[in-house]
Protein backbone atom coordinates (compact mmCIF):
# COMPACT_ATOMS: atom_id res chain seq x y z
CA UNK A 1 0.00 0.00 0.00
CA UNK A 2 1.18 3.57 -0.72
CA UNK A 3 2.59 5.77 2.06
CA UNK A 4 -0.01 7.95 3.78
CA UNK A 5 -0.23 11.39 2.20
CA UNK A 6 1.51 14.26 4.00
CA UNK A 7 -0.79 17.24 4.14
CA UNK A 8 -0.61 20.69 5.65
CA UNK A 9 -3.44 22.64 7.16
CA UNK A 10 -3.66 25.94 5.29
CA UNK A 11 -4.22 28.97 7.46
CA UNK A 12 -7.24 30.53 5.85
CA UNK A 13 -7.69 33.43 8.19
CA UNK A 14 -6.64 35.90 5.52
CA UNK A 15 -8.27 34.22 2.54
CA UNK A 16 -11.20 36.62 2.60
CA UNK A 17 -10.23 39.51 4.88
CA UNK A 18 -13.63 41.17 4.61
CA UNK A 19 -15.61 37.94 4.51
CA UNK A 20 -16.69 38.65 0.98
CA UNK A 21 -15.47 35.51 -0.83
CA UNK A 22 -17.76 32.50 -1.35
CA UNK A 23 -16.72 29.09 -2.65
CA UNK A 24 -19.06 27.79 -5.36
CA UNK A 25 -20.14 24.19 -5.91
CA UNK A 26 -22.46 23.11 -8.73
CA UNK A 27 -23.86 20.02 -10.36
CA UNK A 28 -25.54 19.78 -13.72
CA UNK A 29 -28.22 17.37 -12.54
CA UNK A 30 -29.22 15.48 -9.44
CA UNK A 31 -27.28 12.36 -10.30
CA UNK A 32 -23.92 14.19 -10.43
CA UNK A 33 -21.61 14.93 -7.50
CA UNK A 34 -21.18 18.54 -6.44
CA UNK A 35 -18.18 20.09 -8.14
CA UNK A 36 -16.06 22.98 -6.89
CA UNK A 37 -15.87 25.60 -9.66
CA UNK A 38 -14.06 28.44 -7.91
CA UNK A 39 -15.24 31.35 -5.82
CA UNK A 40 -17.15 34.59 -6.23
CA UNK A 41 -16.76 37.89 -4.45
CA UNK A 42 -19.83 39.59 -3.06
CA UNK A 43 -20.97 41.45 0.02
CA UNK A 44 -23.31 38.67 1.16
CA UNK A 45 -24.60 35.27 0.16
CA UNK A 46 -27.46 36.72 -1.88
CA UNK A 47 -25.02 38.75 -3.93
CA UNK A 48 -22.79 35.70 -4.27
CA UNK A 49 -25.73 33.63 -5.49
CA UNK A 50 -26.61 36.27 -8.07
CA UNK A 51 -23.07 36.21 -9.49
CA UNK A 52 -22.78 32.43 -9.37
CA UNK A 53 -26.11 31.88 -11.07
CA UNK A 54 -25.17 34.28 -13.88
CA UNK A 55 -22.00 32.30 -14.46
CA UNK A 56 -23.31 28.76 -14.00
CA UNK A 57 -27.11 28.73 -14.36
CA UNK A 58 -26.76 27.54 -17.96
CA UNK A 59 -24.89 24.50 -16.67
CA UNK A 60 -26.10 23.72 -13.18
CA UNK A 61 -29.28 22.56 -11.52
CA UNK A 62 -27.86 23.01 -8.05
CA UNK A 63 -25.62 25.75 -6.68
CA UNK A 64 -24.10 25.60 -3.21
CA UNK A 65 -22.19 28.46 -1.62
CA UNK A 66 -19.89 28.50 1.38
CA UNK A 67 -18.01 31.47 2.84
CA UNK A 68 -14.35 30.93 1.94
CA UNK A 69 -13.27 31.77 5.46
CA UNK A 70 -15.41 28.89 6.76
CA UNK A 71 -13.53 26.29 4.69
CA UNK A 72 -10.71 24.39 6.35
CA UNK A 73 -8.23 23.15 3.80
CA UNK A 74 -5.79 20.28 4.16
CA UNK A 75 -3.48 20.06 1.18
CA UNK A 76 -0.31 18.51 -0.18
CA UNK A 77 0.31 21.73 -2.13
CA UNK A 78 3.25 23.67 -0.69
CA UNK A 79 3.02 27.25 -1.89
CA UNK A 80 1.51 28.82 1.22
CA UNK A 81 3.77 30.09 4.01
CA UNK A 82 1.04 30.04 6.61
CA UNK A 83 0.43 26.33 6.95
CA UNK A 84 1.01 23.81 9.65
CA UNK A 85 1.60 20.07 9.41
CA UNK A 86 -1.69 18.25 9.75
CA UNK A 87 -1.92 15.36 12.16
CA UNK A 88 -2.61 12.12 10.41
CA UNK A 89 -5.90 10.43 11.17
CA UNK A 90 -5.64 7.95 14.04
CA UNK A 91 -6.01 5.20 11.49
CA UNK A 92 -3.12 6.05 9.19
CA UNK A 93 -4.40 3.79 6.45
CA UNK A 94 -6.01 6.48 4.32
CA UNK A 95 -8.71 5.13 2.06
CA UNK A 96 -7.48 7.16 -0.91
CA UNK A 97 -4.21 5.24 -0.87
CA UNK A 98 -5.87 1.83 -0.99
CA UNK A 99 -5.82 -0.30 -4.07
CA UNK A 100 -9.53 -0.98 -4.38
CA UNK A 101 -10.46 -4.11 -6.21
CA UNK B 1 -4.14 43.81 -27.22
CA UNK B 2 -4.22 44.80 -30.86
CA UNK B 3 -1.25 46.48 -32.49
CA UNK B 4 -2.56 49.12 -34.86
CA UNK B 5 0.95 49.91 -36.05
CA UNK B 6 1.69 46.27 -36.93
CA UNK B 7 -1.61 45.68 -38.66
CA UNK B 8 -1.71 48.90 -40.65
CA UNK B 9 1.98 49.77 -41.02
CA UNK B 10 3.85 46.43 -40.72
CA UNK B 11 5.62 47.83 -37.71
CA UNK B 12 7.81 45.21 -36.06
CA UNK B 13 7.75 45.21 -32.26
CA UNK B 14 8.91 43.00 -29.40
CA UNK B 15 5.38 42.10 -28.35
CA UNK B 16 4.47 40.79 -31.79
CA UNK B 17 6.06 37.47 -31.01
CA UNK B 18 3.16 36.87 -28.65
CA UNK B 19 0.50 39.06 -30.15
CA UNK B 20 0.70 37.69 -33.66
CA UNK B 21 2.71 34.53 -33.02
CA UNK B 22 5.80 35.90 -34.69
CA UNK B 23 8.63 33.46 -35.15
CA UNK B 24 11.90 34.90 -33.96
CA UNK B 25 14.61 34.97 -36.57
CA UNK B 26 12.27 35.57 -39.51
CA UNK B 27 11.29 38.71 -41.36
CA UNK B 28 7.67 37.64 -41.40
CA UNK B 29 5.81 39.62 -38.71
CA UNK B 30 3.28 36.82 -38.37
CA UNK B 31 3.61 33.06 -38.10
CA UNK B 32 1.16 30.20 -37.73
CA UNK B 33 2.16 28.81 -34.33
CA UNK B 34 -0.33 29.80 -31.64
CA UNK B 35 0.51 31.19 -28.19
CA UNK B 36 0.29 28.09 -26.03
CA UNK B 37 0.41 29.56 -22.55
CA UNK B 38 -1.17 32.68 -21.04
CA UNK B 39 0.49 35.94 -20.20
CA UNK B 40 -0.01 36.16 -16.44
CA UNK B 41 -0.91 39.44 -14.76
CA UNK B 42 0.12 39.29 -11.13
CA UNK B 43 -1.56 41.96 -9.03
CA UNK B 44 1.15 41.86 -6.41
CA UNK B 45 -0.54 44.19 -3.92
CA UNK B 46 -3.78 46.03 -3.37
CA UNK B 47 -1.91 49.00 -1.98
CA UNK B 48 -1.54 52.14 -4.05
CA UNK B 49 -0.19 55.64 -3.48
CA UNK B 50 -2.92 57.15 -5.71
CA UNK B 51 -6.73 57.01 -5.62
CA UNK B 52 -7.79 56.62 -9.26
CA UNK B 53 -11.54 56.89 -9.79
CA UNK B 54 -11.54 54.18 -12.49
CA UNK B 55 -9.20 51.66 -10.78
CA UNK B 56 -10.23 48.17 -11.92
CA UNK B 57 -8.61 46.64 -8.84
CA UNK B 58 -10.31 48.92 -6.35
CA UNK B 59 -6.89 49.57 -4.82
CA UNK B 60 -6.55 51.18 -1.40
CA UNK B 61 -3.92 52.96 0.67
CA UNK B 62 -3.18 49.86 2.74
CA UNK B 63 -2.25 46.34 1.61
CA UNK B 64 -4.82 43.57 2.03
CA UNK B 65 -4.13 41.13 4.83
CA UNK B 66 -2.89 37.87 3.37
CA UNK B 67 -1.10 39.19 0.28
CA UNK B 68 1.37 36.70 -1.20
CA UNK B 69 4.75 37.01 0.50
CA UNK B 70 8.12 37.15 -1.25
CA UNK B 71 8.64 33.43 -0.72
CA UNK B 72 5.16 32.56 -1.93
CA UNK B 73 5.64 34.83 -4.92
CA UNK B 74 8.82 33.03 -5.85
CA UNK B 75 7.08 29.66 -5.62
CA UNK B 76 4.35 31.04 -7.86
CA UNK B 77 6.96 32.23 -10.36
CA UNK B 78 8.58 28.78 -10.28
CA UNK B 79 5.22 27.24 -11.10
CA UNK B 80 4.58 29.73 -13.91
CA UNK B 81 8.03 29.04 -15.34
CA UNK B 82 7.51 25.27 -15.20
CA UNK B 83 4.18 25.75 -16.94
CA UNK B 84 5.76 27.86 -19.68
CA UNK B 85 4.06 31.21 -19.05
CA UNK B 86 5.92 33.53 -21.42
CA UNK B 87 5.36 36.83 -19.62
CA UNK B 88 4.48 37.96 -16.12
CA UNK B 89 3.06 41.47 -15.78
CA UNK B 90 3.68 42.88 -12.32
CA UNK B 91 0.70 45.04 -11.49
CA UNK B 92 -1.26 46.24 -8.48
CA UNK B 93 -2.50 48.34 -6.76
CA UNK B 94 0.81 49.96 -7.44
CA UNK B 95 3.53 47.29 -7.65
CA UNK B 96 6.30 49.82 -7.00
CA UNK B 97 5.19 50.06 -3.37
CA UNK B 98 6.43 46.50 -2.85
CA UNK B 99 9.97 46.69 -1.58
CA UNK B 100 10.70 43.22 -2.97
CA UNK B 101 9.66 44.13 -6.53
CA UNK B 102 13.17 44.09 -8.00
CA UNK B 103 13.87 40.78 -6.23
CA UNK B 104 10.75 39.24 -7.76
CA UNK B 105 11.50 40.69 -11.20
CA UNK B 106 14.99 39.21 -11.07
CA UNK B 107 13.59 35.87 -9.96
CA UNK B 108 11.14 35.82 -12.88
CA UNK B 109 13.85 36.76 -15.36
CA UNK B 110 16.19 34.06 -14.01
CA UNK B 111 13.36 31.53 -14.31
CA UNK B 112 12.95 32.38 -17.97
CA UNK B 113 9.76 34.47 -17.79
CA UNK B 114 9.77 37.92 -19.40
CA UNK B 115 9.01 40.38 -16.58
CA UNK B 116 7.08 43.55 -17.44
CA UNK B 117 5.51 46.22 -15.24
CA UNK B 118 2.30 48.20 -15.10
CA UNK B 119 2.72 51.29 -12.93
CA UNK B 120 1.40 54.77 -12.30
CA UNK B 121 4.99 55.94 -12.79
CA UNK B 122 5.07 58.28 -9.83
CA UNK B 123 7.58 56.17 -7.89
CA UNK B 124 9.97 55.58 -10.80
CA UNK B 125 13.02 57.35 -9.46
CA UNK B 126 16.31 56.96 -11.29
CA UNK B 127 17.63 54.56 -8.64
CA UNK B 128 14.58 52.31 -8.79
CA UNK B 129 14.39 52.38 -12.57
CA UNK B 130 18.06 51.34 -12.77
CA UNK B 131 17.49 48.65 -10.14
CA UNK B 132 14.57 47.21 -12.11
CA UNK B 133 16.47 47.33 -15.37
CA UNK B 134 19.39 45.52 -13.75
CA UNK B 135 16.94 42.96 -12.39
CA UNK B 136 15.86 42.19 -15.93
CA UNK B 137 12.66 44.20 -16.30
CA UNK B 138 11.83 44.25 -20.02
CA UNK B 139 9.18 46.95 -20.11
CA UNK B 140 7.34 49.47 -17.94
CA UNK B 141 3.88 50.66 -18.98
CA UNK B 142 3.03 53.95 -17.29
CA UNK B 143 -0.58 55.08 -16.82
CA UNK B 144 -1.44 58.66 -17.67
CA UNK B 145 -5.10 59.51 -18.20
CA UNK B 146 -5.15 63.09 -19.37
CA UNK B 147 -3.18 66.29 -19.25
CA UNK B 148 -2.16 67.57 -15.82
CA UNK B 149 -5.48 68.89 -14.53
CA UNK B 150 -7.59 65.97 -15.81
CA UNK B 151 -5.07 63.29 -14.86
CA UNK B 152 -4.63 64.58 -11.32
CA UNK B 153 -8.39 64.79 -10.88
CA UNK B 154 -8.69 61.14 -12.03
CA UNK B 155 -5.81 60.02 -9.86
CA UNK B 156 -6.93 61.89 -6.78
CA UNK B 157 -3.48 63.35 -6.12
CA UNK B 158 -2.09 66.72 -7.19
CA UNK B 159 1.21 66.41 -9.02
CA UNK B 160 0.58 62.84 -10.20
CA UNK B 161 0.81 63.88 -13.86
CA UNK B 162 4.16 65.60 -13.49
CA UNK B 163 5.52 62.69 -11.45
CA UNK B 164 4.38 60.17 -14.08
CA UNK B 165 5.93 62.16 -16.94
CA UNK B 166 9.16 62.38 -14.96
CA UNK B 167 8.96 58.62 -14.39
CA UNK B 168 8.66 58.06 -18.13
CA UNK B 169 11.61 60.36 -18.78
CA UNK B 170 13.61 58.50 -16.13
CA UNK B 171 12.93 55.16 -17.82
CA UNK B 172 14.00 56.57 -21.17
CA UNK B 173 17.15 58.02 -19.56
CA UNK B 174 18.22 54.69 -18.06
CA UNK B 175 17.36 52.72 -21.20
CA UNK B 176 14.30 50.92 -19.84
CA UNK B 177 11.68 50.37 -22.54
CA UNK B 178 8.54 52.21 -21.57
CA UNK B 179 5.15 53.13 -22.95
CA UNK B 180 1.94 55.00 -22.20
CA UNK B 181 -1.24 53.37 -20.85
CA UNK B 182 -4.25 55.61 -21.44
CA UNK B 183 -7.78 54.55 -20.51
CA UNK B 184 -10.08 56.53 -22.80
CA UNK B 185 -13.31 57.89 -21.33
CA UNK B 186 -15.70 60.69 -22.24
CA UNK B 187 -13.93 62.83 -19.65
CA UNK B 188 -10.40 62.55 -21.02
CA UNK B 189 -10.85 61.88 -24.73
CA UNK B 190 -10.23 65.56 -25.42
CA UNK B 191 -6.76 65.34 -23.85
CA UNK B 192 -5.62 62.31 -25.84
CA UNK B 193 -3.83 64.20 -28.62
CA UNK B 194 -2.19 66.55 -26.17
CA UNK B 195 -0.83 63.69 -24.05
CA UNK B 196 0.51 61.83 -27.08
CA UNK B 197 2.13 65.01 -28.42
CA UNK B 198 3.70 65.83 -25.07
CA UNK B 199 5.07 62.34 -24.51
CA UNK B 200 6.28 62.05 -28.10
CA UNK B 201 8.27 65.20 -27.48
CA UNK B 202 10.05 63.59 -24.52
CA UNK B 203 10.94 60.59 -26.70
CA UNK B 204 8.19 58.04 -26.00
CA UNK B 205 7.30 55.80 -28.95
CA UNK B 206 4.79 53.28 -27.55
CA UNK B 207 1.17 54.19 -26.85
CA UNK B 208 -1.48 51.79 -25.50
CA UNK B 209 -5.09 52.95 -25.45
CA UNK B 210 -7.46 51.08 -23.15
CA UNK B 211 -11.21 50.87 -23.34
CA UNK B 212 -12.92 51.24 -19.96
CA UNK B 213 -13.42 47.99 -18.08
CA UNK B 214 -16.49 47.68 -15.89
CA UNK B 215 -14.75 46.35 -12.81
CA UNK B 216 -13.43 47.64 -9.52
CA UNK B 217 -14.21 51.35 -9.23
CA UNK B 218 -14.79 51.38 -13.03
CA UNK B 219 -17.92 49.31 -12.43
CA UNK B 220 -19.89 52.43 -11.60
CA UNK B 221 -18.49 54.57 -14.38
CA UNK B 222 -20.50 53.45 -17.39
CA UNK B 223 -21.91 57.01 -17.55
CA UNK B 224 -18.46 58.31 -18.52
CA UNK B 225 -17.85 55.55 -21.03
CA UNK B 226 -17.75 56.55 -24.68
CA UNK B 227 -20.85 56.02 -26.76
CA UNK B 228 -20.69 54.28 -30.13
CA UNK B 229 -20.11 57.41 -32.19
CA UNK B 230 -17.43 58.70 -29.81
CA UNK B 231 -15.68 55.32 -29.81
CA UNK B 232 -15.63 55.10 -33.60
CA UNK B 233 -14.27 58.63 -33.77
CA UNK B 234 -11.44 58.04 -31.29
CA UNK B 235 -10.37 54.69 -32.77
CA UNK B 236 -10.36 56.28 -36.23
CA UNK B 237 -8.24 59.10 -34.85
CA UNK B 238 -5.75 56.63 -33.32
CA UNK B 239 -5.50 54.77 -36.63
CA UNK B 240 -5.09 58.05 -38.54
CA UNK B 241 -2.39 59.25 -36.17
CA UNK B 242 -0.52 55.98 -36.51
CA UNK B 243 -0.55 56.13 -40.30
CA UNK B 244 0.47 59.78 -40.34
CA UNK B 245 3.39 59.12 -38.00
CA UNK B 246 4.68 56.18 -40.02
CA UNK B 247 4.34 58.10 -43.28
CA UNK B 248 6.79 60.65 -41.88
CA UNK B 249 9.09 57.81 -40.70
CA UNK B 250 8.16 58.27 -37.06
CA UNK B 251 7.79 54.58 -36.25
CA UNK B 252 5.61 54.77 -33.17
CA UNK B 253 3.89 51.68 -31.82
CA UNK B 254 0.19 52.07 -31.06
CA UNK B 255 -2.04 49.47 -29.47
CA UNK B 256 -5.70 49.17 -28.59
CA UNK B 257 -6.63 47.16 -25.52
CA UNK B 258 -9.74 45.78 -23.90
CA UNK B 259 -12.31 45.76 -26.70
CA UNK B 260 -11.96 43.31 -29.58
CA UNK B 261 -14.55 45.10 -31.69
CA UNK B 262 -11.39 47.05 -32.50
CA UNK B 263 -10.22 44.04 -34.52
CA UNK B 264 -13.23 44.18 -36.81
CA UNK B 265 -13.09 47.96 -36.99
CA UNK B 266 -9.45 47.91 -38.08
CA UNK B 267 -10.28 45.44 -40.86
CA UNK B 268 -12.95 47.87 -42.03
CA UNK B 269 -10.54 50.77 -41.66
CA UNK B 270 -7.93 48.93 -43.74
CA UNK B 271 -10.51 48.23 -46.40
CA UNK B 272 -11.45 51.91 -46.61
CA UNK B 273 -7.84 53.09 -46.66
CA UNK B 274 -6.05 50.40 -48.65
CA UNK B 275 -8.63 48.15 -50.30
CA UNK B 276 -9.82 44.58 -49.99
CA UNK B 277 -6.48 42.78 -50.27
CA UNK B 278 -5.06 44.74 -47.35
CA UNK B 279 -8.23 44.16 -45.34
CA UNK B 280 -7.99 40.44 -45.96
CA UNK B 281 -4.37 40.43 -44.82
CA UNK B 282 -5.27 42.31 -41.63
CA UNK B 283 -8.10 39.87 -41.02
CA UNK B 284 -5.78 36.89 -41.35
CA UNK B 285 -3.33 38.38 -38.88
CA UNK B 286 -6.12 39.01 -36.42
CA UNK B 287 -7.25 35.41 -36.76
CA UNK B 288 -3.82 34.39 -35.49
CA UNK B 289 -4.11 36.92 -32.68
CA UNK B 290 -7.12 34.97 -31.50
CA UNK B 291 -9.58 37.63 -30.29
CA UNK B 292 -10.51 38.44 -26.73
CA UNK B 293 -8.01 36.49 -24.60
CA UNK B 294 -10.06 36.05 -21.40
CA UNK B 295 -9.55 32.59 -19.93
CA UNK B 296 -7.13 31.63 -22.69
CA UNK B 297 -4.14 33.79 -23.51
CA UNK B 298 -4.36 36.06 -20.46
CA UNK B 299 -4.67 35.01 -16.84
CA UNK B 300 -4.48 36.93 -13.60
CA UNK B 301 -3.38 36.12 -10.08
CA UNK B 302 -4.51 38.65 -7.49
CA UNK B 303 -2.63 39.71 -4.38
CA UNK B 304 -4.32 36.98 -2.31
CA UNK B 305 -3.47 34.23 -4.80
CA UNK B 306 -6.86 33.99 -6.49
CA UNK B 307 -6.67 33.10 -10.18
CA UNK B 308 -9.00 35.10 -12.47
CA UNK B 309 -9.86 34.64 -16.15
CA UNK B 310 -8.51 38.17 -16.70
CA UNK B 311 -7.22 40.89 -14.40
CA UNK B 312 -10.52 42.78 -14.78
CA UNK B 313 -12.75 39.87 -13.70
CA UNK B 314 -12.37 40.40 -9.97
CA UNK B 315 -15.69 38.93 -8.82
CA UNK B 316 -14.93 35.40 -10.01
CA UNK B 317 -11.92 33.26 -9.19
CA UNK B 318 -11.09 29.88 -10.72
CA UNK B 319 -9.11 28.82 -7.66
CA UNK B 320 -6.28 29.91 -5.41
CA UNK B 321 -2.59 29.19 -5.90
CA UNK B 322 -2.25 28.48 -2.18
CA UNK B 323 -4.53 25.47 -2.76
CA UNK B 324 -3.46 24.21 -6.19
CA UNK B 325 -0.77 25.03 -8.67
CA UNK B 326 -1.59 27.69 -11.24
CA UNK B 327 -1.20 25.14 -14.02
CA UNK B 328 -3.66 22.74 -12.38
CA UNK B 329 -6.22 25.53 -11.99
CA UNK B 330 -5.75 26.83 -15.52
CA UNK B 331 -5.81 23.42 -17.18
CA UNK B 332 -8.90 22.22 -15.30
CA UNK B 333 -11.17 21.24 -18.17
CA UNK B 334 -13.83 20.15 -15.66
CA UNK B 335 -14.64 23.79 -14.98
CA UNK B 336 -17.73 24.39 -17.15
CA UNK B 337 -17.21 28.16 -17.33
CA UNK B 338 -13.60 27.83 -18.45
CA UNK B 339 -14.64 25.28 -21.07
CA UNK B 340 -17.38 27.57 -22.36
CA UNK B 341 -15.07 30.60 -22.47
CA UNK B 342 -12.64 28.61 -24.57
CA UNK B 343 -15.39 27.66 -27.00
CA UNK B 344 -16.88 31.11 -27.26
CA UNK B 345 -17.77 31.60 -30.94
CA UNK B 346 -20.19 28.69 -30.76
CA UNK B 347 -21.83 30.03 -27.59
CA UNK B 348 -22.31 33.69 -28.53
CA UNK B 349 -25.86 35.01 -28.71
CA UNK B 350 -27.69 38.12 -29.91
CA UNK B 351 -25.96 40.32 -32.46
CA UNK B 352 -22.74 38.36 -31.97
CA UNK B 353 -24.25 35.04 -33.07
CA UNK B 354 -24.19 35.80 -36.78
CA UNK B 355 -21.52 38.47 -36.81
CA UNK B 356 -18.92 37.78 -39.46
CA UNK B 357 -16.19 38.98 -37.15
CA UNK B 358 -16.93 36.72 -34.20
CA UNK B 359 -13.84 34.62 -34.85
CA UNK B 360 -11.48 37.57 -34.52
CA UNK B 361 -13.42 39.28 -31.73
CA UNK B 362 -14.85 36.31 -29.80
CA UNK B 363 -17.63 38.50 -28.50
CA UNK B 364 -15.42 40.99 -26.71
CA UNK B 365 -15.67 41.38 -22.94
CA UNK B 366 -17.83 38.83 -21.10
CA UNK B 367 -17.51 41.01 -18.04
CA UNK B 368 -19.16 43.98 -19.74
CA UNK B 369 -21.81 41.70 -21.25
CA UNK B 370 -22.67 40.54 -17.72
CA UNK B 371 -22.57 44.09 -16.35
CA UNK B 372 -25.10 45.13 -19.01
CA UNK B 373 -27.37 42.17 -18.14
CA UNK B 374 -26.83 40.76 -21.63
CA UNK B 375 -25.98 37.32 -20.28
CA UNK B 376 -22.73 35.39 -20.13
CA UNK B 377 -22.56 35.03 -23.93
CA UNK B 378 -24.55 38.09 -24.94
CA UNK B 379 -23.16 41.12 -26.77
CA UNK B 380 -20.53 43.38 -25.25
CA UNK B 381 -22.24 46.78 -24.82
CA UNK B 382 -19.04 48.44 -26.04
CA UNK B 383 -19.32 46.84 -29.49
CA UNK B 384 -19.39 49.75 -31.88
CA UNK B 385 -19.76 47.99 -35.23
CA UNK B 386 -22.62 49.00 -37.47
CA UNK B 387 -25.06 46.39 -38.73
CA UNK B 388 -23.70 46.42 -42.26
CA UNK B 389 -20.18 45.86 -40.92
CA UNK B 390 -21.26 42.82 -38.91
CA UNK B 391 -22.89 41.07 -41.83
CA UNK B 392 -21.48 39.62 -45.04
CA UNK B 393 -18.86 37.09 -45.95
CA UNK B 394 -15.58 36.48 -44.17
CA UNK B 395 -12.95 37.43 -45.03
CA UNK B 396 -14.20 40.56 -46.75
CA UNK B 397 -14.24 40.22 -50.51
CA UNK B 398 -14.39 42.70 -53.36
CA UNK B 399 -18.10 42.04 -53.60
CA UNK B 400 -18.78 43.22 -50.03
Amino acid sequence: MAEPTERRRLDDGDRAPNGEEFEVFVRSDGSDPMQHVGSVRAADVDGAYEIASRLFAWHADDVWLCPSAEMTRFSTHTLADEASPADRPTDSEEPRAREWS
Amino acid sequence: MISVSTLLCDHAADGNRLRYDVDTGTDDPVSDSPQRRPVVVWNTTNRCNLECVHCYAGAESEPKAGELTTAEGKRLLDDLADYGAPVVLFSGGEPMVREDLAELVAYAADAGIRPVLSTNGTLLTADRARELKRAGLAYAGVSVDGLAERNDEFRGVDGAFQAAVEGIETCLDVGLKTGLRYTVTRQNVGDLDGVVDLLSDVGLDRFCFYHLSYSGRGETLDSVDLDTAERREVVTRICDRTLEAHRRDDEIETLLVGNYADAAYIVEYARREFGDDAARRVYERLQRNGGDPTGERVAAVDCLGNVHPTQFWRTYSLGNVRDRSFSDIWEDDNNPLLRALRNRPGNLTGTCADCRYKNICRGGSRLRALAADNGLFGPDPQCYLEAEERHGSVPPTNAD
